[in-house]
């Protein structure tokens, strides 16, 4: 292909980056303007991401050379920090500017009162630039800080209306993420010192299987999915998801639970990739399962709309603990499991957003008394059905195509000889019938008959924005080849 | 014989932290837990001195033990004023003894928690086990100390870990700014400045002291952030030294604390990330890189960013300190 995409390529990632930074410190100093800054400035990084993955897409030749290292400071590793850009960052990253923009436009109708305003936009744009940073770091110490820096943002984001429900959830979240946070910094700490190193790609070429290998992926990855509320550490999600304004839990159960698992998989792939063993695989596949099978129950158990959503976060991150063991038969299934974790993080977006504004127009969240609100409110129905069909993964979906894949993988590892992977297929196909059973309970009221009742007028932002991110996540299946095609420029993957 | 003394003197070191560490865990009252966590920084801060590590000794001491010790004795007597003021009762809400005594209560004299503690303890042993398993197989590893050495002559600065911070991995002390400011913001969405309850006018002991104590904290900041360049010290140390002095400024005055405007408060907050990411865009243009220097202009720059950090650093603790936001941050 063409010199220039390429040449370009490493411009475009730093000026990315000091981009979503330059906006954050903007907001943070004008906190009057910041809604205006964090309006024009989503459309803004939105725009950028598309410029530079259309770059990437056009740049990238060859699989085994398509990832861009960016030597920050012009210090090489491993002296100096590397940024890292290939397939799997890619696709990320336009996933985060496509809701970080749904979810900027909501807020600008969601976030109303001007002295919450303030508050919550400087605090949205460290968020974002956070994301950003994490999904282009490749050096496992700056990825802690960046991690650092999106949780502290979130946990502020879940506290920011100040009410009892969210402080405490807020506070939760706070201990658990120190806690992950601790964990995977320790396993820094020890890679470190075995190896003398932070850079990722110096210390997969060094890694060997030792003790401290061992040790520094058990913390890190337990680190890691107690940040992403992989089962069984998911005990703190549904407090602070569900007590969260709505953009927060949309962006919270969207992004960051998927940066956090973005992460092991990086390193999965990466540093660790000779440690996994397929009795480790059937171990986590089984906590799939158990994920699956206990977060649905909870979700079908709720009372309110919010902690269905919340609930089903934990169900759906069953799927890729499931897919674990699959990619180790059958090596593409990695493709798959991102695929699947995108569509999933669409559909959850706008399903939350959708909940905010059936929340604001009915003044609660109980399910059982929404009727007249859902009944009045078919705009904000449909949308919140339509991305529930996604999440179910009924034909025509995004979610069809990644369910497909998945079960494709699945019934390929049962002719490759795995007799567990009968118990795999049966979990993803059960999986969407529990989907089914609770995205009905959110809407089936509407179906009933009785009074309709709009509730408070909310603004055309919030009327709008959740429906427009449902067509994206159903629609998402046609762009699953360009993203299976941008994920197979991820140098040193299966 | 001297190397005899000093291994004693490491294993009275170790036996205080643990027991230190311990006293603290077990104290059921919370002002004598924070006042025993406060040794612990102290004593943690004298063992990096032994380990070598002045740097981090200094970010300890002045980070790990004083500024995070003066918050969490605020945040102690916030607690019991607020006890207090239930106890009286507002103009909106009826008086209520008996939430006001179970605040109280739990301050100094919590009921133990019997449940967590054998787990708690049992995972500690085990995780604490393996680390020091991994740890004792662990070759010496050269680290990076021989990539520093080579490129110090092109780093700006004579002190290999101000090179590192504010050079080579410049990013990363950049996110460190940005942090501590994300930490303030979190702390100002959560509500505005309450005035510390009165208490009976300080004596003339305080600011008797205060006159003498605060100019030597500022010089010493001065010095410990000039001497960054050359020997350890550096932005955040000083940063927390002069932040400590902005906090016994506050303390002094209770009543009457000086509010600043907003717009110039928050310049100053993120004048350090400010000045970082616009020194490190023109560097993506003219310079090496994005956050990176011409090298013949890396002193004078890092200079400057030191200088705007150390001042952000300060702001933002004594911020922290005071917790809400400012009155005029609504207006």
């Amino acid at each position: 292909m063409s010199e220039a995409p390429a040449e370009m390529l490493p411009l475009a990632i730093s000026g990315l980056v000091a981009l979503s930074l330059t906006l954050a410190i903007l907001a943070t100093v004008w906190p009057r303007q910041a809604h205006r800054i964090g309006g024009y400035g989503a459309v803004l990084m939105a725009a950028a991401v598309v410029a530079l993955s259309a770059l990437f897409v056009a740049a990238g030749p060859e699989p085994e050379s398509a990832a861009t290292r960016v030597a920050l400071g012009g210090w090489e590793a491993p002296l100096g920090v590397m940024l890292h850009l290939d397939g799997l960052s890619m696709t990320l990253l336009v996933l985060t500017g496509v809701v970080g923009l749904a979810t900027s436009l909501y807020s600008l109708g969601y976030v109303h009162d001007p002295i919450e305003r303030r508050q919550f936009w400087p605090l949205w744009l460290w968020l974002w630039a956070g994301l950003n940073m994490l999904l282009l770091s490749g050096d496992a110490f700056n990825l802690y800080i960046s991690l650092e820096v999106v949780s502290l943002s979130a946990v502020a984001l879940v506290a920011f209306t100040g009410t009892a429900a969210a402080v405490s959830g807020a506070m939760r979240y706070l201990l658990v993420n120190i806690l992950g946070s601790l964990s995977f910094l320790m396993g820094v700490v020890l890679l470190f010192g075995e190896h003398g190193v932070l850079d990722l790609v110096l210390l997969e070429a060094r890694t060997e299987i030792g003790p401290t290998e061992r040790m520094a992926a058990v913390l890190m990855t337990a680190g890691l999915m107690l940040k992403a509320a992989l089962f069984p550490l998911h005990v703190w999600l549904a407090p602070a998801h569900g007590s969260a304004p709505a953009p927060v839990s949309a962006v919270l159960s969207g992004l960051v639970v998927t940066g956090s698992f973005y992460l092991i998989l990086r390193l999965w792939m990466g540093p660790f990739a000779p440690l996994a063993t397929p009795a480790f695989g059937i171990l986590v596949g089984l906590l799939g399962v158990a994920a699956l099978v206990w977060g649905s129950a909870q979700a079908l158990r709720s009372g309110r709309l919010k902690s269905i959503v919340a609930y089903s976060t934990v169900a759906q991150f069953g799927y890729l603990l499931i897919a674990f063991p699959l990619m180790l038969i059958e090596s593409e299934a990695w493709k798959v499991v991102v695929f699947f974790a995108i569509v999933h993080a669409l559909a959850k977006a706008s399903v939350f957003l959708a909940a905010g504004t059936l929340q604001h127009a009915a003044g609660h969240d109980r399910v059982a008394e929404m009727g007249g609100v859902l009944r009045a409110r078919g705009r904000t129905v449909f949308a919140l059905g339509l991305a529930g069909v996604s999440l179910m993964g009924l034909p025509f979906t995004g979610g069809f195509i990644a369910k497909y894949l998945l079960l494709e993988a699945g019934l390929s590892t049962i002719l490759a000889g795995s007799l567990i992977g009968v118990l795999w297929v049966i979990a993803i196909a059960g999986g969407g019938l529990l989907a089914a059973g609770y995205v009905l309970r959110m809407v089936a009221p509407a179906f009933h008959r009785g009074a309709r009742d709009a509730g408070e007028a909310v603004s055309p932002w919030m009327d709008w924005v959740p429906l427009g991110l449902a067509v994206v996540a159903a629609a998402a299946g046609f762009a699953g080849t360009l993203t299976l095609h941008t994920l197979t420029l991820t140098p040193g993957a299966p | 014989m001297s190397n005899l003394l000093l291994v004693i003197f490491d294993l009275v070191l170790l036996a205080g932290l643990l027991g230190v560490a311990w006293r603290c865990l077990a104290s059921t009252d919370l002002f004598r837990a924070v006042v025993l966590f406060i040794t612990f920084g102290l004593l943690l801060a004298l063992a990096w001195v032994r380990l070598e590590a002045p740097d981090i000794a200094l970010a300890e001491a002045a980070i790990g033990a004083g500024i995070t010790g003066a918050l969490l004795l605020v945040t102690l007597e916030r607690l019991r004023s607020i006890a207090v003021e239930r106890r009286r009762g507002r103009p909106d809400q009826p008086p209520d003894p008996a939430g006001a005594d179970a605040l109280l209560h739990a301050l100094h004299d919590p009921p133990p928690p019997r449940r967590t503690f054998v787990p708690a303890l049992s995972f500690a042993l085990v995780v604490g086990g393996l680390m020091v398993t991994a740890l004792w197989h662990q070759p010496d590893a050269v680290g990076l100390e021989p990539v520093v050495d080579e490129h110090m002559g092109v780093s700006g600065v004579d002190h290999p870990i101000t090179a590192v911070l504010l050079n080579f991995r410049a990013y990363d002390t950049f996110l460190e700014l940005a942090i501590v400011l994300i930490a303030l913001l979190g702390a100002w969405s959560l509500g505005r400045y309450d005035r510390l309850p009165a208490r009976p006018a300080p004596g003339p002991i305080l600011p008797g002291t205060l006159r003498l104590l605060v100019p030597v904290a500022i010089v010493t900041g001065v010095y410990i952030l000039w001497a960054g360049s050359h020997a350890p010290g550096g932005a955040f140390q000083a940063g927390a030294i002069l932040g400590a002095a902005g906090i016994l400024l506050v303390l002094a005055r209770p009543r009457d604390l000086p509010m600043a405007p907003s717009t110039p408060l928050r310049l100053g907050l993120t004048a350090g990330v400010g000045l970082f990411l616009a020194i490190g865009i023109v560097g993506l243009f003219i310079g090496p890189g994005l956050l990176g220097y011409p090298p013949e202009w890396a002193y004078p720059l890092i200079i400057v960013i030191e200088i705007a950090a150390t001042l952000s650093i300060a702001l933002t603790l004594v911020a922290l300190f005071i917790a809400g936001r400012p009155a005029g941050d609504d207006h």
